[in-house]
């Protein structure tokens, strides 16, 4: 109520038809509901009701801006105390965003809470929703994923396998008893067979198919590391690891095109680089997943852990891939037989061990 | 086609009729005139003596940039954290905060700019555009043929969406509480781009600087301020020896670079690729890295000047007998200086992970600003006089929803 005099000040007028400037004292009367407008020049008075004024947020040093029902538009003069007007017909939109926007520790602060946000989202929200999201979509949804995703494989990367199929018959009959003494635990899964133009491989597929590649199977005497492999691919299925890789895939574009839209514009050349790291980082924690349920179920189907190392040891030989680290979807496969060969030490001290 | 065939003509005989022609009757056989004359490369000076289309003092105004990073950097990061924390959906309203900011802090002649837009019809064509591309991934993945249909559905829809994107931003850019506004029509865009892009490529490439000309014509021929129309005056050479000169020099450069560099990498180990295709040592990439950053600067180097060009190639003109008003841009940046400033802004942002990002927006924006000279026949106030008269200049509806940011 300290307004009771009535307060004046200096605008210019645009009124959105001409272009033209009007020098004017917007003049907030104290006992009339109505505000007037009075050019500097003839002294002709406009009025203007309250409720057809709205000022807009202030922005940085700019004049502050009013906006009238009409198109027209009030303009003050920079630096100008608009308290009292702004009691009479409201502060414009959002005047938090504005008094946050000018605070330097606020600003800090946010950007603090910027980078723990984003940490927090790659780290935990993202693969939480992606896991959300997998266990929810139903078996038809999974197999039809599966089935587009195996027919594009085919195109690019597979040929027909031109395995004998009594060598396959048996390599699905071990894989079987091999899962069966994994007890009811074990997920379902369907084995296909592929001659593969990218090297020996084996792949899990959304939808629970499990693609074994010749070369694979070549690369090794017995049937021990397959089986392993098999296992290892089995974790992925467990896991739903294909699925939700790419819904991390989904929400990492998303995420990068549209809110970092703004950073990544003026980097386009470094855009890619943190998401290639971030997708990299949750393929790799896969892997070490898919590593850990092979291993236990080589101990538990009596398999023994040997047969993933040896697995490894034979993939090491025909890649001569040394750890690579974080440019990698998988982590080295040195690391792994590391992994592998520490399980194994643990598990044959304590017999009671997984 | 109406009228003459001007390819006819000797330059000097249409240099002659261009004297005879009243732009004011006649303004579209005065342009195909002008563009005729651009084609065949009609020394500038010849065109610049014709006699001034209106009279009146000549002003030159600069405009000045008042804003500053440290007030943008707030804004930024609250936009950025917003932003992050509603999952995107405060994403319009940043947008319109942030051009706003640039917009006001820009002066001309003792005038800010402005930004209008309504950030609730921006939400709306996000919204549009993300379900389409969502809609679009959801089927890649279950059934490619409704992916396809969806993708080509966006596709067929790209010009619109572009039409639409242009008038979205002239719309809602305004000065003296003036709206600006586009005249191009949606046929247009689809032979810009829809028509056009195919036939480049059957040009193996060599009518692309060509291309590159009449589409940005297609923007700087359309514009309009109240009364005031643009028209655009672009040298089809010009784009030519920014591309295909450039890109040579380009080519050029990079070979020898590549060439000096391999022995070295080479040399620290990267042998290339391994019997399995994997590269053995990340020092392979070497010679890839001046190369990228070479053709980086280039890329920087062209859209700058290429935009310099249009601005300076455009002029708009207004209004009639003693009320006639022209008024041009005048351009001046320095290809390397800019560069130099986009190089330090990219090394500062990786360095501050980001953080520097609305630094180096202020600083290029002011660079830009300041180099920019506006002058013209007939004083300000008779261009906002002019834009009285036109009952048209106003109410152009803010409709439009769409800004996709196309690169204008």
């Amino acid at each position: 109520m300290h307004n009771l005099r009535g307060r004046t000040w200096g605008t210019r007028f645009y009124d959105g038809r001409s272009g033209r400037v009007v020098t004017a004292r917007l003049h907030l009367p104290a006992h009339t509901p109505d505000l007037e407008l009075v050019a500097d020049a003839d002294a002709s008075v406009r009025t203007i009701p309250r409720g057809a004024l709205r000022l807009e947020a202030a922005l940085g040093s700019a004049a502050r801006v009013a906006r009238l029902d009409d198109g027209g538009r009030l303009e003050f003069e920079p630096g100008a105390d608009l308290g009292p007007l702004e009691e009479a017909i409201g502060p414009g939109e959002r005047p938090w965003l504005t008094r946050w926007e000018r605070s330097l520790p606020l600003a800090v602060g946010s950007a603090l809470a910027l980078l723990l946000v984003v940490f927090l989202g790659f780290r935990f929200g993202v693969p939480m929703a992606a896991e959300g999201v997998a266990g929810r979509l139903n078996d038809d949804i999974r197999g039809a994923l599966g089935r587009q995703t195996l027919r594009t494989l085919d195109r690019v990367a597979f040929e027909p396998s031109r395995m004998p199929s009594a060598e396959r018959a048996r390599i699905r009959r071990a894989f079987g008893d091999v899962v069966a003494r994994l007890g009811d635990d074990a997920p379902e899964s369907s084995l296909v067979f592929r001659k593969s133009r990218i090297g020996p491989n084996a792949m899990a597929l959304p939808g629970d198919t499990i693609v074994l590649t010749d070369e694979l199977v070549d690369l090794y005497d017995g049937d021990d590391p397959v089986l392993a492999v098999l296992l290892h691919e089995l974790g992925h299925v467990r896991h739903r690891h294909a699925l939700r890789a790419a819904l991390h895939r989904a929400s990492l574009t998303a995420l990068v095109t549209f809110v970092l839209g703004d950073v990544v514009d003026v980097l386009s050349l470094a855009g890619a680089l943190p998401t290639m790291l971030v997708e990299t980082g949750y393929s790799r924690a896969f892997e070490r997943e898919a590593d850990t349920y092979a291993l236990q179920g080589c101990a538990v189907s009596g398999l023994g852990a040997e047969a993933l190392v040896t697995a490894f040891e034979g993939l090491l030989a025909e890649t001569g891939s040394r750890g690579r680290g974080w440019l990698s979807t998988h982590p080295g496969l040195g690391e792994r037989v590391e992994r592998a060969r520490t399980f194994l030490g643990t598990s044959s001290a304590d017999p009671t061990a997984p | 086609m109406h009228g003459p065939d001007d390819s006819q003509y000797s330059i000097a005989e249409l240099e002659q009729a261009l004297t005879g022609i009243d732009r004011r009757v006649d303004p579209d056989r005065v342009r195909r005139i002008e563009r005729e004359l651009a084609r065949r490369g009609a020394p500038p000076r010849a065109r610049a003596e014709r006699p001034p289309v209106a009279r009146g003092e000549v002003w030159t105004e600069r405009p000045a940039f008042t804003g500053n990073g440290r007030e943008y950097f707030g804004i930024w990061i609250v936009n950025l954290l917003l932003t992050v924390v509603t999952l995107g959906f405060f994403l319009p309203w940043a947008h319109v905060r942030s051009r706003k900011y640039l917009y006001r802090h820009t002066h001309l002649g003792g005038h800010s700019f402005d930004y209008v837009a309504e950030p609730r019809r921006l939400l709306a064509g996000y919204l549009i555009v993300a379900a389409l591309v969502g809609l679009y991934f959801a089927f890649s993945y279950l059934h490619p043929l409704l992916a396809f249909v969806v993708f080509a559905g966006f596709g067929l829809s790209i010009p619109w969406l572009l039409y639409k994107s242009i008038r979205f931003f002239l719309a809602n850019s305004a000065y003296r509480n003036l709206r600006f506004r586009f005249e191009g029509t949606t046929g247009d865009s689809y032979i810009y781009y829809m028509v056009l892009p195919p036939l480049i490529s059957l040009s193996l490439g060599l009518a692309a600087p060509w291309y590159e000309k009449v589409r940005r014509e297609y923007f700087y021929d359309n514009v309009r301020y109240g009364s005031l129309r643009s028209s655009a005056m672009l040298d089809t050479r010009f784009f030519y020896i920014v591309l295909f000169g450039g890109a040579l020099l380009v080519g050029l450069l990079s070979l020898l670079v590549a060439m000096a560099l391999t022995p070295v990498s080479v040399a620290l180990g990267g042998q290339g690729g391994g019997p399995g295709g994997e590269v053995q040592s990340m020092w392979a990439f070497l010679p890839t890295v001046p190369v990228y950053l070479l053709v980086f600067c280039f890329g920087i180097f062209a859209a700058i000047k290429l935009t310099d060009h249009c601005w300076n190639g455009t002029r708009f003109e207004a209004g009639d007998g003693d009320r006639a008003v022209q008024v041009t841009l005048r351009s001046r940046i320095s290809g390397a200086r800019y560069v130099w400033i986009v190089l330090q802004n990219v090394v500062l942002m990786v360095l501050t992970l980001g953080m520097f990002t609305p630094f180096a927006i202020v600083r290029l924006y002011r660079y830009r600003v300041s180099r920019v000279e506006v002058s013209g026949h007939g004083s300000l106030d008779d261009v906002i006089a002019v834009a009285e008269d036109d009952p048209d200049a106003v109410g152009e509806s803010a409709s439009e929803v769409f800004d996709l940011d196309f690169g204008f």
